[in-house]
């Protein structure tokens, strides 16, 4: 089995921190690293719009939006029933599981282009689309009494976050600009998104090394829960595509972004709307296991699956 | 022993990820890694049961003893 390249440089960051090696990855340039991943995802995306829009892309967007409303609901009840959380908790959790994160996409994406297989590159649509119904269904299980609902705050928070406000800000520049207009800006956003993810996946190994620490602090239910709903999202993501009738990198791109959980917009979303919420948990899940598992097992098991039972 | 629904829920998830991470293996497919996950998520569980359950013993015994 080869290891994609950019993965190398997550264990290389993830057995550093284990090590207690002093590798000091500026908090700024990650910072940065994130923007530029989220503007150079939405503006590929945004590019190749004009040349999938139709009727079936407009219903592929509704089932894909009712798919992010679905999925933290089939987490909350797990963290409520077997994972005995609280309300609060459990919402916040599986807002989390709802959401979906960039940097898996990311990496399946740079999968994908090492093994030189095509996907509908509207796709970073999708990511956006995803990012927000789960904050609203988390903050709505969370407070399930509508007064105590802020609507305003609801939808800003859903809506305004830097992953949903870059990506969907991405999309709609490359899609007004177009490819040729795009090609001044491509040495930026296009040739260096490899390197950037590499980069960006270096600190990533760091930060998910240093959440894996606290599992034991909260117990194997976290790590198995972490496990088990990637597999489950993935499943529904998969099937979804199936039913769409996307490409084979299509469907391993949706398939993905089901298995997928969020860890930045999410988190900054929640710690506003449920700030009694225990952020930890919910980012030990999210970082120390699902997005290790993800890029480690999940997506080169997904591409498996799908290769040969769909599409050999 | 007895198991609460958390740790039934542990064992059972762990068991049922390492069954089809190793069907899958077995078929062909590239899913050894889920196989050792589902192997390392099982042994976690256990021996946290075991553990609870070796302590609860033996502040039963200690309460005998008094």
């Amino acid at each position: 089995m080869q290891i994609d390249i950019v993965v190398v440089f997550f264990l290389l960051g993830f057995i550093a921190t284990f090590l207690k090696s002093d590798i000091d990855f500026p908090e700024g340039l990650y910072k940065g690293l994130v923007l530029f991943l989220l503007l150079a995802i939405g503006l590929k995306g945004g590019a190749a719009l004009e040349q999938y829009f139709s009727a079936s892309l407009i219903i592929q967007v509704i089932a894909v939006l009712a798919f992010g409303f679905i999925l933290p609901l089939i987490a909350y009840p797990l963290l409520r029933y077997f994972g005995l959380l609280d309300r609060i908790n459990a919402a916040n959790i599986a807002a989390h599981y709802g959401s979906v994160s960039v940097a898996t996409y990311a990496v399946a994406v740079a999968f994908l282009e090492s093994k030189s297989i095509e996907y509908e590159a509207y796709f970073p649509l999708f990511v956006a689309i995803l990012e927000a119904p789960a904050i609203a269904v988390g903050i709505l299980l969370a407070k399930r009494r509508k007064s105590s609902v802020n609507v305003k705050g609801l939808l800003h928070e859903s809506l305004l976050n830097q992953g949903v406000l870059l990506l969907f800000g991405g999309v709609l520049i490359g899609w007004l600009a177009g490819p040729q207009q795009l090609a001044s800006i491509a040495p930026l956003f296009k040739d260096l998104f490899h390197g950037a993810l590499a980069l960006f996946l270096l600190a990533m190994g760091q930060i998910a090394a240093r959440q894996s620490k606290h599992l034991i602090e909260y117990g194997t239910f976290i790590a198995t829960f972490g496990i088990l709903m990637p597999l489950i999202g993935g499943l529904l993501g998969g099937l979804l595509a199936w039913s769409f009738g996307l490409s084979e990198g299509g469907t391993l791109l949706l398939t993905t972004l089901g298995a997928s959980c969020s860890y930045i917009a999410v988190p900054a979303a929640m710690s506003v709307a449920l700030p009694q919420a225990n952020q930890g948990i919910a980012i030990t899940a999210s970082l120390g296991v699902t997005f290790p598992f993800n890029v480690l097992v999940g997506i080169p098991l997904y591409y498996s699956l799908i290769h040969k039972l769909l599409f050999s | 022993m007895s198991l609460n629904r958390t740790q039934a829920f542990e064992l059972f998830t762990s068991l049922l990820i390492l069954l089809i991470g190793s069907c899958l293996a077995y078929f062909g497919y590239s899913s050894w890694m889920l196989a050792i996950t589902g192997a390392a998520l099982f042994v976690l569980s256990i021996s946290r049961v075991l553990r609870r359950s070796n302590r609860r013993n033996n502040t039963g015994e200690a309460q005998h003893a008094n």
